[in-house]
């Protein structure tokens, strides 16, 4: 066994020959960018300038940069495209939120990567994958959450056209779009999971109203309304009916999308986390030296090392081909419960600090106290904590069927 | 680079320890050996140490087999997965690396290939009354005296001394300054004048003893390692057998786990098999998190310990802490979805129980290595 996550020498030396290149040319453009630690604080104009970054780096092909250059990728093979994350993390400040999941589009263009027409490919992959376009996705409505198959949003068919009417939530996003892709009842009378199709559809429509709903943390997320919103029978991904395939499809396709997750953010708020707690002082003692802080520490840090060995196993199982079953689900569920749990821990070892975004004494800028909010947010979208629970026990029964 | 496979040769002796336990030691025979008085079976002593099992650690130059960390702990894990009873942790792991780290030429010598025969047996006696894994709970005195010294004090909870033939005896030397610079290490026959011995009853999943020493007179060359030194012998041993313990529990969390999947896809009320109700599939989500963590921290500090990196004792403090405390509640899921039948000594689940509870404190609770582990990373 060798749980070194070096790189061979071979590929260290292709990646730090790429990282010399990548480093040069953030160094022209990374000025400017970044964000705060709340997305809910980020500016229009930061916005902008962000986005005017992002479209930079897809002329380069380091947006998508694992997909084929004729859709817009830069055709890099996973360990030399991580470069360019590392570097743009090194040098600008809360990438999470200048490059947020809920504005990338991933499963728009994972499902028109694997179900969608040819024309719809040359049309819109490219502008996807070169970070032109922002994408929201539009699943869940306000009856129908973890049972996306009970959808209430109308698709009804009309000549080359698709009326739309319904009502969806939790979306976005910063602050505006240009696409939505959309999952919407096209057979009411249907069997579930057959009654759905998934449309491409464009942002500015008439009869689409936005209004804003205020989260706890994060960027922007609306309600949408569709009012007898006609879209071109071109718009639709994947077959009339085939929503539930395109959905998924897209679901898998997704994280391949943009510049890559991010992996270390909760490990760099655990370290910020011992780091204050090693430095910062209570009634002349340092918070670490306090017993139940340092249980909570110890407890935390212990959690971590078991959810970067599941990370890691998993990295090592689709590498060598294995089969996974309910493994991804457990790093999924284990990293959204962590998470939760990195919040706990802030409390219990900070006390009331914990809670505080005051700039003259929060530590970090504010950094945990944002995060624990944002755990309680992430604990829900791709899946509540039950569904994946759901998700995981099927693939357990899998790799063990019953005698 | 990262690569978490067995080699082929680890995976052959993956196979034989399993076929071998599978069919030599299934649950039935482990429950009639721990009812036997001593709770052990020389009959299988005899066909482990044919197998080469007792000498893994132990390099050639002692007739020792000298396998690397890696395989003891793939078959630590086959070890734990079938619960084989016997004293091959305390004397072919903790017993044959003190001698390693601390012995003389002359221990090594005399001792380890006879314990790589599973002619010799040794135990450590560490714990007392006032149970604990630091330095600081060792409170049973060696006083020189004429040349030699005297052992006075009584040691509890200590796994194999009923069929031990030496045991290794920590002691304390000098009680002022730092604690951990004041123990002694003593070979000291189970039967010498002086040593008494008793089985400690309970629900245990070790035989435990109770060991006095009563005016127990040693010569110098019984010593292991150099008076007043024997912390520096204890922790690199102690941490490697922590980490071959933790991969036993990893075995034994494992198999507990595919006992209570099947046992839930088999057992049907209310018309339909229990692992369709959610409440019962939590717990065996539960139980296949504590048993997959208990794996694979066990095989990083395996790794770390093998390859010397510098974090190796905080990957073990991690694993023990994970180990511990997963397999304690593993069981317990189990119970819950067994029912009474979980119960049953026929059914075997107790056997796994009794075991995480006795393994909960032995080498460290999870409080002494959070405690440990808080040490390291100077919170």
């Amino acid at each position: 066994m060798d749980f070194e996550t070096r790189y061979a020498p071979e590929e260290e030396q292709e990646r730090e020959q790429f990282r010399r290149e990548v480093q040069a040319w953030l160094g022209k453009h990374v000025e400017g960018v970044g964000a705060p630690p709340d997305a809910g604080d980020l500016s229009y104009e930061q916005f902008q300038r962000n986005r005017a970054f992002l479209k930079k780096l897809g002329e380069k092909g380091w947006y998508a940069p694992t997909w084929p250059k004729e859709y817009g990728g830069g055709e890099l093979r996973p360990h030399v495209a991580a470069v360019i994350r590392e570097e743009m993390e090194a040098r600008i400040s809360h990438l999470e939120n200048v490059h947020p999941p809920g504005d990338i589009g991933g499963s728009a263009a994972g499902a028109i990567w694997g179900v969608g027409t040819e024309e719809q490919k040359r049309l819109f992959l490219p502008k996807i994958l070169r970070g032109e376009l922002i994408t929201w996705e539009l699943y869940t409505e306000p009856e129908a959450g973890s049972d996306l198959p009970s959808l209430k949003t109308l698709a009804e068919r009309q000549g080359d056209e698709y009326l739309l009417n319904g009502t969806k939530t939790l979306v976005g996003g910063h602050f505006e779009a240009d696409y939505l892709f959309v999952l919407a009842v096209t057979d009411p009378q249907g069997a579930r999971r057959e009654n759905l199709s998934a449309f491409f559809v464009p942002a500015g429509l008439p009869g689409i109203t936005m209004t804003d709903m205020e989260m706890i943390a994060g960027s922007r997320k609306l309600t949408i309304i569709f009012d007898d919103v006609r879209v071109a029978a071109s718009q639709l991904v994947g077959r009339e009916g085939d929503g539930w395939t395109t959905f998924t499809t897209g679901l898998h396709g997704a994280l391949t999308v943009g510049i890559g997750p991010g992996l270390d953010r909760d490990g760099r708020v655990l370290e910020q986390l011992l780091e204050y707690c090693k430095s910062a002082e209570h009634d002349g003692k340092l918070l670490s030296s306090r017993p139940h802080a340092q249980d909570a520490l110890t407890r935390i840090y212990i959690d971590f090392q078991v959810q970067r060995l599941f990370r890691l196993r998993n990295r090592w199982m689709t590498s060598a081909g294995m089969p996974v079953t309910y493994e991804g689900t457990q790093e999924v569920l284990g990293r959204k419960l962590f998470d939760l749990g990195l919040g706990e821990a802030t409390v219990k070892a900070l006390g009331p600090l914990s809670m505080m975004k005051d700039p003259e004494w929060a530590p970090f800028g504010g950094d945990l106290e944002y995060f624990h909010r944002y755990a309680i947010l992430m604990a829900h979208p791709g899946g509540t904590v039950e569904i994946q629970k759901l998700r995981m026990f099927r693939g357990m029964v899998e790799s063990q069927p019953a005698d | 680079m990262l690569d978490l496979a067995l080699t082929s040769e680890q995976e052959l002796l993956r196979n034989t320890a399993r076929d071998f336990v599978e069919r030599e030691c299934p649950l039935a025979t482990v429950r009639e050996i721990a009812e036997r008085e001593g709770g052990f079976s020389s009959e299988l002593w005899q066909k482990i140490a044919g197998l080469g099992w007792l000498g893994i650690l132990i390099p050639t130059a002692y007739s020792g087999e000298g396998g690397s960390l890696t395989a003891a702990a793939v078959l630590y894990e086959e070890m734990g997965r079938g619960l084989l009873p016997g004293p091959h942790h305390s004397s072919a792991v903790l017993g044959a690396l003190l001698l390693l780290h601390g012995g003389s030429e002359e221990q090594k010598q005399r001792l380890l290939p006879a314990v790589a025969r599973g002619e010799q047996i040794l135990a450590l006696a560490y714990t007392e009354a006032d149970y604990g894994w630091g330095a600081e709970h060792v409170g049973m005195t060696a006083t020189a005296r004429d040349g030699g010294f005297v052992l006075e004090g009584t040691k509890q909870f200590v796994p194999d001394a009923g069929i031990a033939d030496q045991l290794i005896c920590v002691t304390r030397t000098r009680s002022s300054g730092d604690l951990r610079q004041g123990l002694t290490l003593f070979l000291v026959e189970r039967e010498a004048a002086g040593v008494q011995h008793r089985p400690m009853t309970g629900f245990f999943g070790d035989p435990l003893h109770e060991v006095t020493f009563s005016g127990v007179e040693v010569s110098p060359d019984s010593v292991i390692g150099e008076v007043d030194q024997g912390w520096e012998v204890l922790t690199p041993a102690l941490d490697t057998a922590t980490a071959l313990l933790c991969a036993y529990i990893a075995g034994a969390s494992r198999r507990v786990y595919e006992i209570t999947l099947a046992y839930a896809q088999r057992r049907v009320q209310f018309g339909q098999p229990i692992a369709r109700f959610q409440r019962v599939q939590d717990h065996l989500i539960d139980m296949v998190n504590n048993a997959d963590a208990a794996r694979w921290t066990a095989c990083e500090a395996v790794w770390k310990l093998e390859t010397g990196k510098p974090d190796a004792e905080e990957a073990v403090s991690v694993a023990k802490a994970v180990a511990s405390e997963g397999f304690y509640q593993l069981c317990e899921s189990s119970h819950h979805v067994h029912a009474g039948v979980g119960s049953d000594q026929a059914y075997g689940l107790y056997l796994y129980t009794k075991k995480s509870r006795s393994l909960y404190h032995y080498l460290g609770d999870p409080a002494f290595h959070r405690q440990r582990l808080a040490g390291l990373l100077k919170l």
